[in-house]
């Protein structure tokens, strides 16, 4: 089942850009090597490599798992195909496993096989001792991607388009990146963080760094600096959320499902 | 077997239910005496035929059907084999989109026969087709049913097809099985029989055989009148159709009478449903 599912989902070009963008992020990571920023931490320089070699990657990874997730298994949905599958003698949660493994697992082995690869060519010795800290960082930089998808694949079961969970996973994708940067502003006037840290279980990528409010233009208040525990707290929190969308999905796929 | 029904009869519903596509509001369904819905491991000795099959339509159809192969365990070699036994050894690299409606039909057969089931389900297997298709998709099934012993439950509103092919029929009529049998037995329980008279009064001589106590229905059509009797009362209409004309001095131009077809069976005991 997977299988057929990774048949559809990775038609030319997708296996391509992934291997264009392995080639891209080389140069660009090579020639911007001198900008990385050095902190006293591990998390915080695996988080400043990772600032330099992951946007684009996760950016194009965020976009074919939409696409995968709105127009494969939206399109199997809302074309019928998904009666073909649900003919064959498989239990409904594996068959929705392997649509889930082929949308997104396969685009997230790709980019971490990328981002890996590029960490390790800039940094050898220091990317194999804080393998860890690097993990943690990629943990929070897919966070958003994985719920957004989480909350797509369960609009895709629910109201059977894809289109409809396209126009979702946009919006949530450009909510959940600005929201922490409001919130900050807002609750700065409350002399709050929890807000803040709130908000940043939908995008846990923001909790690596220092929040500061600039009163009157000059003067820069720290708002809030995460530990690490506060860092690993965010993260949890966030695929916490993850995993329940998932379940609920899951749920209404094997047991409410109708086609 | 056959299932026959108007459009809406609930057919397709039954379909989606013996495959665990749809869960029963009340009641049982039950597939080798296993419920569906919750064990969808029956499904290994059942094969789909849809309506409008849907595959991934951008996939060759060799490969397609070799991964589903792969999927029941068989191998590469069933997969050529069950397309070159349904005509389509010239369309293994011929992505699934690209195969004409009585192509993907037949391609929709071989997959349905690749894991060598037990029963093929078909719901309205030719209802997109003309009718040379048709005509290929019914052989195909009768050949497989001989050769393999493989039962075929058939979903049409096409009756000409179903005798065909069905040696029971199964009619549905508003989410009910009204009748089930042998196809000879339906006819015995619910034969009526047709008289056709041509006459040059015939709106009056129709007006006379309605009166009939064993007439069903009387239809005119310009000097025809076609008068459907209950079963075996077609000789005694023969003789009264004569009197009547007589009362009235109709110059009867020709009567025959004839069994009814499936069509006229169907309706036959789809009306004694409706009221």
């Amino acid at each position: 089942m997977f299988l057929i599912f990774a048949d559809q989902d990775y038609k030319f070009p997708t296996p391509e850009i992934f291997a264009a963008l392995l080639v891209l992020t080389i140069l660009l990571t090579g020639s911007l090597n001198s900008y990385a920023i050095i902190s006293p931490s591990g998390l915080a320089i695996a988080y400043s490599y990772a600032q330099l070699v992951a946007p684009i990657t996760v950016l194009v990874f965020m976009i074919i798992i939409v696409k995968n997730v709105s127009i494969g298994f939206g399109g199997d949905l809302e074309k019928g195909t998904i009666q073909t599958y649900l003919g064959y003698p498989l239990s409904r949660n594996r068959i929705l496993m392997a649509r889930l493994l082929s949308s997104v697992g396969i685009a997230l082995l790709l980019l971490v096989l990328i981002q890996f690869t590029v960490l390790f060519m800039l940094a050898p010795a220091f990317f194999i001792s804080n393998l860890s800290m690097f993990s943690l960082v990629y943990l929070g930089v897919i966070g958003n991607a994985l719920l957004i998808t989480s909350v797509m694949l369960l609009i895709v079961s629910l109201t059977r388009q894809g289109t409809a969970s396209v126009m979702t996973g946009l919006l949530l994708y450009l909510l959940f990146g600005f929201l922490p940067g409001m919130l900050t502003s807002y609750f700065s006037f409350n002399d709050s963080y929890a807000g803040l840290v709130a908000a940043l279980i939908f995008n846990p990528v923001g909790s690596f760094q220092p929040y500061y409010w600039t009163a009157n233009n000059t003067r820069h208040v720290l708002l809030w600096a995460p530990s690490f525990w506060n860092v690993v707290s965010v993260i949890a929190t966030n695929y916490a959320l993850t995993a329940i969308v998932t379940g609920f999905c899951f749920l209404y796929f094997s047991r409410r499902l109708e086609v | 077997m056959g299932l026959i029904g108007p459009n809406g009869a609930g057919k397709t519903t039954t379909i989606k239910l013996l495959l665990g596509l749809l869960r029963p509001n009340s009641g049982q369904v039950l597939v080798f005496g296993e419920n569906p819905w919750n064990n969808p491991r029956v499904l290994k000795r059942i094969g789909v035929v849809q309506e409008k099959p849907k595959f991934p339509m951008n996939v060759p159809t060799l490969h397609y059907l070799s991964l589903v192969a792969g999927m029941y365990g068989r191998s590469l070699e069933t997969a050529s084999s069950a397309l070159r036994d349904m005509g389509l050894k010239d369309a293994f690299q011929t992505p699934i989109g690209n195969l004409s409606a009585g192509m993907i039909q037949r391609f929709a057969l071989a997959h349905a026969l690749i894991h060598d089931p037990e029963i093929v389900i078909a719901d309205e297997p030719t209802s997109n087709l003309d009718p040379q298709a048709r005509a290929e998709i019914l052989d195909l099934i009768i050949r497989t049913n001989k050769e393999r012993g493989t039962t075929f439950l058939i979903s049409s509103h096409l009756l000409s097809e179903l005798s065909r092919v069905c040696e029971t029929v199964s009619i549905i009529y508003r989410g009910k099985s009204v009748a089930t049998g042998s196809l000879d037995e339906l006819y015995q329980k619910f034969r009526t029989d047709v008289v056709r008279v041509n006459t040059n009064k015939p709106a009056e001589l129709a007006e006379k055989v309605k009166k009939l106590p064993y007439v069903v229905e009387v239809e005119v059509t310009g000097d025809n009148i076609s008068i459907r009797t209950e079963s075996r009362r077609g000789n005694v209409l023969y003789q009264d159709v004569l009197t009547l004309a007589g009362q009235i001095d109709a110059l009867l131009n020709g009567i025959e009478s004839k069994g009814a077809s499936l069509e006229e069976l169907f309706r036959k005991i789809t009306s004694t449903q409706r009221y």
